[in-house]
């Protein structure tokens, strides 16, 4: 027996000295950590429709139903069914992906102030999600066999470890989810579906805010401004009586306003893609913490940035 | 063969120049009447949104609709810049949404 104990031993401290091998950045934890968040935060908003934008298409559409004076129209409230309907279709993916941004959040609790009990319960969830998403998506792809017990045994290392050791095996935990979902997140047809929907949306969003300039409810006065910085000129008061009374400025103004509407309808395709490219860069940081290597954060931190001006980009006229 | 993605493809394009159109000629004429014109807009949409519901497998008359529902969104696309008048609109986005309809039906 004792033979058997101490090879046993031995298999034990060798893994143990493996795994301790190398320092854990706790620190670029925490800016890994954040990073992953906001990246999860903002796969969300380029999947599924946050409530305060269904609340916005529901208004644009009922103001183009009434500006149009087709306030009968069933094909409206047919419209507006048939989002629904679609948003409950992608209810799995917004859970998962909320789940994703509560397991980095308690990564960073984790990193910045050793919280472990928050962690565990993150990434249990997390786990549930990310199955149910996949099973949702193919009833024939399930989520591979190993990926919850690799992340329960993670979870269960983040108890029992000291801090760098924690943040190491909640990484791992993260990371064995997110290789999991990518896949599904980026599936063509899937992602083709998901952006056509949005731009659908968006289109009848940007709609309602033309039919407003064209009726001379929105000033072209931030369009001049704009216009004018270079050379730092100011527009004149009553800018916009100026530019009605000139048709060369009125249509300026309006292609201006067109071409704006236009980009921001593609926005959600551009949005969802660097999304996706910035849940890979995650999962190669977290590879790269388990190693050892340090993270290159600028990298996420710049694809983050980037994601958050798409946002305010796409973002609807919320205060319609 | 179309595949069940380039029909809704279409649908969203014909969505897209239905969208398209209306702002034109609300830009064109904005103290119109545009009741008709929104209402085959919504219709449009509400295909694309139909489609984008569904899964859904191909069915052989998908092509040639979708042939047509095309060649229409290439016209509307090339007359935008030009139509200005609420009639011819008003035919092609009826001829658009018609079209819309009978791709869609195809996927359910």
């Amino acid at each position: 027996m004792r033979p058997r104990l101490i090879a046993a031993a031995l298999v034990i401290a060798a893994s143990l000295v493996g795994a301790c091998s190398a320092p854990v950045p706790v620190g670029s934890a925490v800016s890994l950590a954040k990073a992953g968040q906001d990246a999860a935060t903002q796969m969300r908003q380029s999947t599924t429709l946050s409530a305060a934008t269904y609340a916005t298409l529901e208004k644009a559409v009922a103001f183009d139903a009434g500006f149009a004076n087709d306030l009968r129209d069933p094909a409206t409230q047919d419209l507006l069914n048939e989002e629904a309907q679609i948003q409950a279709a992608l209810s799995a993916y917004g859970g998962m992906l909320d789940k994703l941004a509560s397991a980095y959040a308690a990564l960073g609790a984790l990193a910045a102030y050793d919280a472990n009990g928050n962690f565990s319960s993150a990434a249990s969830s997390l786990c549930d999600a990310a199955g149910n998403l996949i099973r949702t998506v193919s009833r024939r792809r399930q989520l591979p066999a190993a990926i919850c017990p690799e992340a329960s045994r993670q979870t269960g290392l983040v108890a029992r470890a000291v801090q760098g050791e924690q943040v190491r095996a909640a990484s791992d935990a993260i990371a064995a989810v997110l290789q999991a979902v990518i896949p599904v997140l980026a599936d063509p047809s899937r992602r083709n579906l998901i952006v056509m929907n949005n731009e659908l949306v968006q289109r009848l969003m940007v709609s309602a805010a033309k039919e407003l300039y064209i009726g001379g409810a929105f000033s072209c006065g931030a369009v001049i401004a704009a216009l004018g910085s270079p050379l730092n000129l100011a527009p004149v008061n009553g800018v916009d009586a100026v530019v009605s009374k000139h048709p060369n400025l009125a249509r300026g103004c309006l292609n201006v306003v067109t071409v704006e509407a236009q980009d921001s309808a593609t926005a959600p395709g551009v949005a969802y893609d660097k999304s996706i490219e910035a849940l890979k860069a995650l999962a190669k940081q977290h590879e790269n913490l388990k190693a050892g290597i340090p993270l290159d954060l600028d990298g996420v931190n710049a694809i983050v940035a980037g994601l958050q001006g798409l946002a305010t980009k796409q973002q609807s006229p919320e205060g319609m | 063969m179309p595949t069940a993605t380039d029909v809704i493809a279409s649908l969203s394009n014909a969505a897209d120049a239905a969208d398209a159109a209306f702002d034109a000629a609300v830009a064109a004429n904005p103290a119109s009447d545009f009741r008709e014109l929104h209402h085959a807009k919504m219709k449009t949409a509400d295909a694309a949104a139909a489609a984008i519901g569904k899964a859904l497998s191909n069915d052989a008359s998908v092509a040639t609709a979708q042939q047509e529902l095309d060649a229409v969104i290439r016209e509307i696309n090339g007359k935008l810049a030009t139509l200005k008048d609420l009639a011819a609109w008003l035919a092609l986005l009826n001829e658009l949404s018609s079209l819309a309809l009978q791709v869609g039906r195809c996927l359910a």
